[in-house]
């Protein structure tokens, strides 16, 4: 049985029928709604929360065929299914290590990707660093990465070679005595002169389905974060965690201050409404706040400085309704307008 | 200072073929079409330049994926100052990029984006010393490439101040050459025109008789070749089966690229490509367009390309070394049946147009808001990606010259001149491939040259069918580590210990 297998298993055994089999596949793609995030901490299976992100509804119907026809399953009616005798026993059997053990899916599904992204890109620039090559391409092209990259390089510009060697030493002494293969993170790490694997092709080389892979990296990276938290021997790791907050924010309320750190590691709003699953109305409300309370946010982005200009005119004119403003200046959206206001300090009535 | 520039930027010793004219005309401030030949490094016309002129640099590109890997070839130089401005800016990051143009010395763009009244503005307020058109052919309705969004280009040269254009293609005929210069007011132009033959790729075409046959012959043909080759193919899926084929008899270091690729997986596999970790690339079209390879020494086509131009661009991405190379086409009977389909669905035809007119002249508001439609239109007329594009980019033109949906009829009159011309440059490529005398005269011919002379390896005509001799390159194998400290090792501490000895 494929460690995907047995953690489908493992969670229909968790969930005792008292669910539809969907919801664990909802609980494994991280859906964030409030049924799944509800049944994550009651079946206690938050851990596993987000850790499949792209698994389908077609892959895990050809699970739960596998799991019936082994008679590890039995459908009682219209999508539940209770696990036999013989399933039941296969988990005891097997129960350890039955499954990938670092995972913590609720504690790290937005921070995996974010981590990756900055190790893979601090392992290739210091690679290139201490060859002293200027000219290669980052393999991650998200502009707060680079920002954040060039920052930290700054910071620890002491001796090149001893930043590598002490990013090795951090990296060795973090897969030592793990229950985990180091390979499958190793083989996709870039240098100055050996280019990493594709996820596709790292499952190849070591013979798991590209999905298969896809979990035991996640367990591997859930481990990384969980062993350098907080703790003093990885000083270079460590800094990979970071999430830049200004004084202002404590301020904010809590939710606008998660998106106030997304928009300032250069997530748009687009973005955002995708990773916080909210409403693009909820998103805008944020950044509204932010801008009352931030001095220094800067709204030309979301508003050209001539319709900035146009609003204020209008409501210069000692008019601060919503509705009259919209029809004087009608290129401007609500949203445009309230923020204009907001960041000149003015009390808005709707 | 020409030549300082090109060895402490870019890192080159001397020009390649047509370079340094072409450079000089741009900086004579002449209008200059450039017609080289793939692989002679044409960035370098007008990046070069760039650096030595006041002002910033537009350049006009069709695809997108081409526009980033520009920007990511600069970046590697050092230059931080380019910009892709498309449509796939979202909103804010439009209006950063705007806000900050003028801190921009390269800017690349569609023509599409042209039409942007905002962005107009800002180009106007900005200098813009050289205009740039990539891909020219483009503009030309007789070419195998014509974009009616290229047509726009035409109108907003003045707004920009009419700066001197350079106008870049790689292989056109005569007809589409005249074409480009009428279209974009640069008759008097300088013209730097290459050969578009490369001496140094023997030309060779395969028949084999069944589907089956292809995999099998590409099997035993890529065994037998030396060195880094790419296959190109017309489908994914295919591209994925034969990629696989191969690794199962032993050819481990094939990777397949395609347009879906996200940028870590695109910018990994053109590495490993690049530092010999990889020996076949089974892409579709999308793949080398901005990567340098300079020792690919063979091609091979499993499907039938859709015409000669795009055929000898993806040829010459083989032997940028001048070293021996090989080009070689397979075909199986009926394979002329893929590529009429593909344009078949990339035009639109006359019943698609009838419902689109019907569809229209039942409500004239709808010609108007065509874009709240969009998903209606495309499941009315049943039309593909490619060809709602063409209808979106007609619609744009044809509003801003206040056509009614009745100019449909113009469209409907130009898909139909398109398919035409289409499949005429499908049959040349099916006479290319059954012909009996030299393969590369037929080249010359139809793009109006003379024929070269004394070619040692020449095509299966001329030599036979043996392939030239490849040189067996040194393969620089990446050491197969099996232990992940000594990968980890090598990735951090080869050249500190180096530097210890
Ligand atoms: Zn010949």
């Amino acid at each position: 049985m494929s460690v995907i297998q047995k953690l489908v298993l493992f969670c229909l055994k968790s969930i005792e029928n008292q669910r539809t089999a969907y919801a664990i596949l909802h609980l494994l793609n991280g859906k964030k709604s409030s049924q799944t995030i509800q049944d994550a901490h009651l079946f206690h299976l938050k851990q596993y929360f987000h850790v499949l992100p792209h698994l389908t509804r077609e892959e895990f119907n050809q699970i739960l065929d596998f799991l019936i026809e082994k008679n590890y399953v039995t459908c009682l009616n219209e999508g539940t299914y209770r696990i036999t005798e013989k399933g039941d026993i296969y988990i005891q059997v097997h129960a350890e290590p039955i499954l990938p053990i670092y995972l913590n899916g609720w504690s790290y599904n937005r921070m995996d990707k974010l981590f990756w992204e900055r190790l893979s890109l601090m392992v290739q620039v210091i690679s290139n660093l201490v060859a002293y090559n200027g000219r290669y391409l980052p393999i991650q092209n998200n502009k707060p990465h680079l920002d954040w990259i060039k920052n930290f390089i700054q910071r620890n510009r002491f001796n090149r070679y001893e930043l590598a060697t002490q990013l090795f030493k951090e990296l060795q002494h973090l897969f030592t005595n793990k229950k985990i293969d180091p390979l499958i993170l190793i083989l996709r790490l870039t240098g100055s002169k050996r280019i990493g694997l594709t996820a596709h092709q790292a499952a190849e080389q070591l013979q798991m389905s590209v999905l298969t892979y896809h979990l035991h990296f996640t367990n591997v990276i859930h481990m990384i974060l969980t062993e350098v938290k907080g703790k003093t021997s990885y000083p270079l790791l460590e800094q990979l965690l970071e999430t830049e907050e200004k004084n202002e924010w404590i301020h904010l309320t809590q939710s606008t201050r998660k998106t106030a750190i997304y928009l300032n590691q250069g997530y748009d709003i687009e973005d955002i409404i995708k990773i916080r699953q909210l409403k693009q109305g909820t998103i805008e409300d944020h950044i509204v706040e932010l801008a009352i309370i931030d001095s220094s946010f800067d709204i030309d982005i979301y508003v050209p400085p001539e319709v900035q200009r146009n609003i204020m005119k209008t409501s210069t004119n000692g008019i601060k309704q919503l509705k009259y403003i919209r029809q004087s200046v009608p290129e401007a959206s609500y949203f445009q307008i309230r923020l204009v206001l907001a960041k000149h300090k003015s009390a808005v009535s709707v | 200072m020409m030549k300082h520039l090109l060895r402490e930027k870019f890192g080159y010793t001397s020009f390649r073929d047509g370079q340094e004219e072409t450079i000089k005309a741009v900086l004579a401030g002449k209008h200059t079409l450039a017609m080289l030949p793939t692989g002679s490094g044409k960035s370098l016309c007008y990046q070069l330049p760039t650096y030595m002129l006041p002002g910033a640099t537009l350049i006009i590109s069709p695809l997108l994926s081409l526009m980033q890997d520009q920007v990511d070839q600069l970046l590697l130089i050092g230059e931080k100052r380019a910009i892709a401005f498309n449509s796939f800016l979202n909103y804010q990051k439009k209006m950063s990029a705007l806000k900050n143009l003028h801190q921009y010395k390269f800017i690349f763009t569609s023509p599409e984006m042209l039409q942007s009244k905002l962005f107009m503005e800002r180009l106007s307020e900005i200098n813009i010393t050289l205009l740039v058109i990539d891909e020219a052919h483009c503009i030309s309705q007789w070419g195998h490439d014509f974009r009616p969004d290229y047509l726009a280009i035409g109108t907003v040269m003045e707004d920009l101040g009419n700066p001197p254009i350079l106008a870049l293609t790689a292989t056109a005929t005569d007809r589409v050459k005249q074409d480009i210069k009428q279209s974009l007011n640069m008759q008097n132009s300088i013209d730097i025109l290459y050969s578009v033959d490369r001496p140094n790729i023997s030309l060779h075409v395969e028949k084999v008789g069944s589907y089956q046959e292809k995999i099998d012959v590409l099997i035993k043909r890529v065994s037998a070749l030396h060195g880094p080759g790419i296959i190109y193919f017309s489908s994914k899926k295919t591209a994925e089966i034969c990629a696989q084929s191969l690794k199962e008899n032993g050819i481990k270091r094939v990777s397949i690229y395609h347009g879906g690729l996200n940028h870590e997986e695109r910018i990994l596999i053109q590495q490993q490509y690049i530092h010999n970790q990889l020996d076949v690339i089974c892409a579709t079209s999308a793949f080398g367009m901005g990567i340098n390879k300079e020792n690919i020494r063979y091609v091979i086509h499993f499907h039938m390309p859709m015409n000669m131009e795009s055929y000898l661009q993806e040829i010459g991405r083989a032997g940028r070394d001048g070293q021996t190379s090989l080009a070689l086409l397979l075909y199986a009977p009926f394979d002329e049946q893929l590529p009429r389909q593909l344009v078949e669905t990339e035009l639109i035809n006359d019943s698609q147009m009838e419902k689109l007119r019907q569809f229209f002249l039942e409500d004239s508001l709808r010609w108007w808001e065509l874009e709240k439609y969009e998903e209606e239109i495309i499941a009315i007329a049943n039309l593909s990606e490619t060809s709602m594009r063409l209808l979106k980019d007609f619609h744009r033109n044809a509003i801003l010259h206040h056509k009614e949906a009745t100019s449909l009829d113009e469209l409907k009159e130009m898909m139909n001149k398109q398919l035409q011309l289409k499949f005429e440059a499908i049959h040349t490529v099916y006479q290319y491939i059954h012909m009996s005398t030299c393969r590369r005269e037929k080249i010359l011919q139809y793009f109006g040259e003379q024929p070269t002379i004394n070619i040692v390896e020449c095509c299966d005509h001329c030599n036979g069918s043996n392939y030239p001799n490849l040189q067996a390159e040194k393969r620089e194998t990446m050491p197969e580590y099996e232990n992940w400290e000594e990968i980890l090792q090598e990735i951090l501490l080869s050249e500190t210990s180096k530097n210890e000895e």
